[in-house]
């Protein structure tokens, strides 16, 4: 055994005794409540854990159960060392910022893993790459068996980056922390090196955990808020359990206050600093709002408890299953910035932690739809949907999406691995591209078959991991047409869509009437629409009258060029497509809509306002 | 001797004069690539009173590669107006002196006559301005926090930037006056005005009384104008809101180039009395 233990000989060995009937009782059969694994439920844990603060380490034993749920044999079984991105300034978590390069420099952090079995044997070798670790047992895992590895580990704890480690306050936060078996999805193997964009992928398991912490610690996990079974010699010890869960995700320390409410019979926890104490309201009517808006629009909030913590996790916010991590004080961009947070942090707990895409390769299927899911949620709770709120000047996520298509480039599809994105395209592709790509996909269908098909969608993948394939088969089912076209143009392609309204020209031409003695006038208005790009959208082109009447042609866009003729008794004043804004994809939306003439009067007042303000700035430099 | 408060009207008219024409060179090219950029456009219905954001972020998007042009642009107009001002200030302060009697001839007289002394005067104060916004920001902070807790976060920002703003109209204050010593003594020193205005700190109350005054009678009436520019956005857009709120933006500007001629002519009766 090769922890280090270089204080207090007390403390080691209650903690030594404490940890060796917890391996002893893991051994003889306690194990975790729910039945047997099964291609769903592929992965069991009992982990015991002892954190020594002073030395800033976390002691383990893990045993773990895997599901051979592929179509054959299996000869490797292989286990993610998320902590491992820490180690040292060559791993490619540290190449992918300079400031988590810094931070690995300052502080690294690290696991190392150690007697280590299946099925009571030693592995035939074992393969240490980076934050994979491949166990070769002495014979092949047959299909559809269940084998159990049981190791133990240590874990040295960096001062936190990304979703790991301490902060200055004393707390800790530990998510992929412990030796996670790689997730399957259809039956391959889902691996990959931990990086910067790299978020996780893990099949959905059942977890016992046992945990040695400081007496003065409070703990909260994916399980819920923890009480100390007991309390002795200066620590506490808890035991807690989760099911269906892609990880197990904890935070514990000396420095919150907690304040727990029931909303619709779920238990909701705020762990809070004392500063912070007045945003409690704010956050309640965001978090409350928001599991009211998705139970309704997806399907009813998949665990009993829900825990927000006042914790900067290095982002804006962070989703954990049955967790959300950020910091509750008031950011750069104002008063939205928290329950916008809350509001998106929330949206994870359907789209990462029960609908469990694969967020390394495919990390656009929950950021899209979770950025997406903001924004409506957003006006209905707060019947508008900001990001930020400056001078008036309102800027949504949504508007957001617009800027984030255009600086994006169209050069990577949506369907791209977190680390293959060009650039440092990731953010704009992954939340607002794709957000706005999902908006056109509901500007395509119309809101109520949307929501219909995304119900089903979310309804028919609770608790799986569903793919783009997926997404596309059950949106064709759900909205009963082929989406082939749309999938294959913005999802897996990279289509740019402009359509341009070239011109609206109305003209009095006269009818001569059935009986050929009377002669009735009216007008025609001709429209000129252009398609600019090999993208293709289904438009209506409406054309708007003085009286506020309108006048639509559905056209299906194919065309490079097309007249759109219209006949009223008074001349049209304007004409556009997608008179909704939402085809966020589209690149240039001034263009989508003529008037037949120029008004400069807004431009005018908008430049003169612009002006106003440069006048004041002189104004202020006069002083000199 | 007239009024300052008639006395400010003119050197007013010249101040707003050239804040508006700066602008208008910088906001013309503007003006012409939005007219043709989204003057046919029904998106630009969204502009009033403040842009949306599909129409901002259509806005910054199209007109990315304008931006570098006008910086570009608004700097050198901005150095042109800082001269120009320094110039003009010439004028201005001889005229609040009373050094000449024929206006027109001896306005153009004093503003080239003075403008090395001025110029000095407003480089070097770059670094006083820091250091006093710095000042005026801490105490800002300090008494923006004691009024969040009794009335408020936005009655904390105001007492900010009322603190800030003040502390810019004192420094100000001083400034004119420096210029004063250099045009009572005719020598453009700035070393001689800086050592010569100790007898400004013998004055020191009547000092900062009109300096903060003027400062107050600012922020006042900016404010109220703020006020009404608030009211008129709730108008439904047309040519009267829109001319409604010209002419108020306009005379916001008008009113702080007459508070910046009163300042003037307020602290020559520093010299005077």
């Amino acid at each position: 055994m090769k922890f280090f233990y270089g204080f207090n000989i007390r403390s080691f060995i209650l903690h030594l005794l404490m940890l060796s009937i917890l391996i002893l009782m893991s051994g003889y059969g306690i194990t975790v409540k729910a039945g047997d694994l099964s291609s769903e439920l592929p992965a069991d844990y009992v982990i015991d854990a002892v954190l020594d603060t002073s030395s800033r380490m976390l002691y383990g034993h893990e045993s773990a159960r895997f599901y051979n749920l592929t179509n054959h044999s299996l000869d490797v079984i292989i286990f993610h060392l998320y902590p491992n991105a820490f180690k040292d300034t060559l791993t490619l978590m540290a190449s992918g910022s300079g400031r988590i390069k810094a931070g690995i420099i300052e502080n690294p952090g690290y696991i190392e893993c150690d007697s280590i079995t299946i099925d009571g044997c030693q592995p035939d070798s074992i393969r240490l790459e980076e934050t994979l670790l491949y166990l070769y047992p002495a014979k092949e895992l047959p299909l559809s068996s269940i084998s159990e590895i049981k190791m133990q580990f240590k874990i040295k704890i960096p001062e936190l980056i990304m979703r790991y480690g301490y902060d200055d306050n004393g707390n800790y936060l530990f998510s992929h922390w412990h030796p996670i078996l790689a997730g399957y999805q259809k039956g391959k193997p889902v691996v990959f090196d931990y990086s910067v964009n790299t978020e996780f992928f893990s099949n959905f398991s059942n977890y016992r955990v046992n945990l040695t912490l400081p007496e003065n610690f409070m703990l909260a996990s994916t399980a819920g808020i923890a009480k100390p079974d007991s309390v002795f010699d200066g620590n506490a010890y808890f035991s807690m359990s989760a099911e269906w869960v892609i990880d197990f995700a904890f935070v514990c320390g000396p420095a919150w206050t907690v304040k727990s409410f029931i909303h619709d019979e779920i238990n909701i926890s705020l762990l809070y600093l004392q500063k912070d104490e007045n945003k409690l309201i704010e956050l309640k009517k965001a978090i409350t709002g928001s599991l009211d808006y998705f139970n309704d629009k997806l399907f009813r909030y998949p665990y009993t408890d829900f825990i927000f913590v006042d914790f900067n996790p290095g982002a804006g916010g962070m989703e954990l299953p049955g967790m959300v991590i950020m910091p509750f004080s008031k950011g750069r961009r104002g008063k939205w910035r928290l329950p916008m947070t809350a509001i998106h942090e929330t949206a994870h707990q359907w789209f990462y932690a029960a609908i469990a895409t694969n967020e390394a390769n495919e990390p656009w299927l929950d950021e899209g739809f979770v950025s997406y899911l903001t924004d409506r949620a957003m006006e209905q709770i707060y019947g508008q949907a900001t990001m930020i709120d400056r001078w008036g000047v309102k800027v949504s996520f949504t508007d957001f999406s617009l800027l984030a298509v255009r600086l994006a480039k169209t050069l990577d599809p949506l369907v791209t691995s977190s680390d293959e994105f060009h650039g440092n395209s990731y953010f704009l592709n992954v939340y607002g591209r794709a957000a706005a790509t999902i908006k056109t996909l509901e500007g395509v269908l119309g809101k109520e078959t949307f929501d219909d098909a995304l119900k089903d969608f979310a309804i028919n993948y609770r608790f799986k991991h569903p793919d783009t394939y997926d997404l596309q088969e059950s949106f064709e089912n759900g909205a009963s047409q082929n989406l082939e076209w749309f999938f294959d143009s913005y999802i897996f392609g990279v289509a740019r869509v402009d359509y341009e309204v070239v011109s609206i020209q109305s003209s009095k031409l006269t009818k001569a009437s059935s009986d050929d003695a009377a002669h009735s006038e009216y007008y025609e208005t001709v429209v000129e629409v252009q398609r600019h790009y090999e993208g293709i959208l289904p438009q209506k082109i409406v054309v708007g009258y003085d009286n506020g009447e309108t006048a639509g042609q559905d056209w299906n866009g194919e065309e490079k060029y097309k007249l759109f003729k219209f006949e009223s008794e008074t001349p049209a004043i304007w004409a556009a497509i997608d008179t909704g804004y939402c085809y966020l994809i589209d690149e240039n939306l001034a263009n989508n809509s003529r008037k037949a003439q120029p008004e400069s009067l807004p431009v005018f007042s908008f430049a003169s306002s612009l002006g106003f303000i440069m006048q004041m700035v002189f104004a202020v430099l006069g002083l000199l | 001797m007239s009024s300052p408060v008639i006395k400010s009207f003119w050197p007013a008219l010249v101040l707003y004069a050239v804040k508006t024409i700066a602008v208008l060179v910088i906001a013309l090219p503007l003006f012409v690539y939005f007219n043709e950029a989204f003057g046919f456009s029904r998106l630009a219905d969204d502009l009033w009173p403040v842009p949306g954001g599909l129409m901002l972020a259509e806005f910054l998007w199209s007109s990315r590669d304008l931006f570098s042009v006008i910086i570009l642009l608004s700097l050198i107009v901005g150095l042109l107006y800082f001269l120009i001002v320094q110039f003009i200030y010439g004028g201005i302060c001889a005229s609040a002196f009373d050094i000449d009697s024929s206006p027109k001839q001896g306005f153009l007289e004093a503003c080239g006559r003075y403008f090395k002394g001025f110029i000095k005067i407003a480089i070097t104060a770059i670094l006083p301005y820091i250091f006093i916004i710095s000042l005026g920001d801490l105490i800002g902070r300090f008494l923006s926090a004691l009024f969040t807790i009794v009335l408020g976060e936005t009655a904390g920002w105001i007492v900010r930037l009322v603190v800030i703003l003040l502390a810019i109209f004192i420094l100000a204050g001083y400034l004119i006056n420096l210029r004063f010593i250099q045009i009572q003594n005719n020598n453009s020193s700035l070393r001689f005005a800086i050592a010569s205005s100790k007898k400004i700190f013998g004055k020191l109350k009547y000092f900062l009384a009109l300096n903060i005054l003027t400062g107050f009678m600012t922020l006042a009436s900016m404010t109220m104008l703020f006020y009404v520019m608030i009211l008129i956005t709730r108008l439904e857009f047309g040519l009267i809101a829109f001319l409604l709120m010209l002419a108020v933006q306009q005379f916001m500007i008008f009113t702080w180039s007459y508070f910046e001629a009163f300042q003037i002519n307020l602290n020559v009766k520093l010299f005077k009395e």
